[in-house]
């Protein structure tokens, strides 16, 4: 059972990444057994983020340069947006952000939430600067 | 003919409907409509002639020499043909109705009230008063007297008399690509897409300018919405095909049709919509408790019209602009006549 794999591109899981490739060159590791990990990575971490306490982070943009939906993904590229976090401060705007939201409650991830009942199965978004993860679209 | 003889007076005389304080044609009456003097006269300051006028002065050409011999006060002599002319002034502003042809005043009715003109019967050539100086020494002695002239002299535009004009708010077309389109691939690589097959079987694109929203189905076939005109909609499907093309797709740009315009208009007077039901029947329906607004059915042009209570009336269904601005043009008298 496949889980989403979009938290590959946090700093956390680009480390991995890296990592499986040096020791697969290296030869301390199979093809097969190196994405066994990344698959591996992919269901801890949509499970740690259903479990993490639900703190509400608010933003404002300016303009909403694009969106997409497909595959029950929502991706929203936003510009000069401002984040409010009770947990930390942000000094100065973001001049680009990309927001990649999925539906926790997809049939493909109903194995792994089930610990936490329906009422656990929110909404989550990812949220990195555009300069981790830069839109291709052509227009 | 002399027609300022006592037995046989028409426009002169001292009797009180020719010369007397209630004259109508003639005098210096209060009543005077003829006169410059009087405060209802035609060439008064609250006139149809007077300086804020429909019909100003100076847009009227004066009358041939041949027409008019002399002008002396309130009498008049004409030449014999025009002595059997019927003559018929009607203030009543209803005298002019929509299948009347208001021609020329000599031998139709009189109209002191432009704006009661039929809408569809604004481009026929009105004979207006006209305003003519023959003797100025006479004129500079004497009160000045008008006189009913017999030029033509053209309507008053209808945007002269406000009358309000459908606006195009949405404009349906369709275009066919002329290819197979894979919806996936189009979705995952263009901007502002929607894909949700268990949904609606098409992509959901939208562009900013011209402000539009396009459906593309995997056919090749593809609606595009939103645009206020029909050049706007041409560009915007344009667009959506280039865009196509720039994802990999051999797509042409072939039958081009608009399908749907929509527009909207505001007669700015409220509408008694069960008269105009129970008039109209067979067009009109009329169930306030399932919607506000009576729903005419027009024969031709074929489009519907919502009309609401407060005056503001929605066109739908039509080909061509021209469809619209027809169906308004026949609904405007009509909604007239049952204005609260």
């Amino acid at each position: 059972m496949s889980s989403y794999a979009l938290y590959r591109g946090t700093t956390l899981g680009q480390a991995l990444d890296k990592t499986l490739e040096d020791m697969e060159s290296e030869g301390l590791l199979t093809k097969s057994l190196a994405s066994k990990v990344l698959q591996q990575f992919d269901k801890s971490m949509n499970k740690q983020i259903s479990r993490l306490p639900k703190e509400k982070m608010n933003f404002c943009a300016t303009q909403l340069l694009t969106y997409r939906y497909c595959d029950n993904v929502w991706t929203f590229i936003l510009n000069n947006v401002t984040l409010k976090d009770p947990q930390r401060s942000f000094d100065e705007p973001i001049d680009k952000l990309k927001v990649v939201a999925c539906d926790g409650r997809q049939t493909s991830l109903l194995q792994t939430l089930s610990a936490q009942g329906p009422s656990k199965r929110v909404n989550r978004a990812h949220a990195a600067a555009a300069g981790d993860d830069e839109d291709d679209d052509s227009d | 003919m002399n027609l300022n003889s006592p037995a046989v007076s028409m426009l002169g005389g001292d009797t009180p409907a020719h010369g007397g304080p209630n004259s109508v044609l003639g005098g210096q009456g209060p009543s005077s409509i003829l006169t410059g003097h009087g405060p209802n006269s035609v060439m008064g300051p609250n006139s149809i002639l007077g300086p804020g006028s429909v019909l100003n002065p100076q847009s009227i050409q004066p009358m041939q020499s041949q027409q008019m011999h002399s002008l002396q006060g309130s009498s008049m002599q004409m030449h014999s043909h025009l002595a059997n002319s019927n003559l018929n002034l009607n203030i009543n502003p209803a005298s002019v109705g929509p299948d009347r042809n208001p021609g020329s005043v000599m031998h139709h009715n009189l109209d002191i009230n432009p704006p009661s003109v039929a809408y569809q019967n604004l481009t026929v050539p009105m004979t207006p008063l006209a305003y003519s100086v023959y003797d100025r020494d006479a004129l500079t002695h004497q009160a000045p007297a008008s006189n009913i002239a017999a030029t033509m002299v053209p309507a008053t535009p209808a945007s002269q008399l406000d009358i309000p004009m459908p606006a195009l708010q949405n404009i349906v077309s369709t275009v066919n690509l002329g290819v197979q389109l894979d919806l996936k691939k189009i979705a995952l690589h263009a901007r502002n897409a929607e894909y949700n097959p268990k949904r609606f079987a098409a992509v959901i694109m939208r562009i900013r300018e011209p402000r539009t929203t396009a459906l593309i189905f995997s056919s090749g076939k593809m609606v595009c919405t939103g645009a206020k005109s029909e050049e706007a909609s041409r560009l915007a499907a344009r667009k959506y095909a280039r865009i196509v093309q720039k994802l990999g797709f051999q797509a042409k740009f072939t039958e081009f049709m608009v399908q749907n315009m929509v527009g909207s208009c505001d007669v700015r007077f409220p509408i008694q919509l069960e008269g105009l039901c129970i008039t109209h029947s067979q067009f009109s329906t009329y169930e306030p408790e399932l919607f506000p607004g009576l729903i005419y059915r027009m024969v031709k042009p074929r489009v519907v019209l919502l009309i609401f209570v407060s005056g503001k009336v929605v066109i739908t269904g039509a080909k061509t602009k021209r469809d619209i601005d027809e169906a308004f043009g026949q609904i405007y008298p009509i909604l007239k006549g049952f204005k609260k």
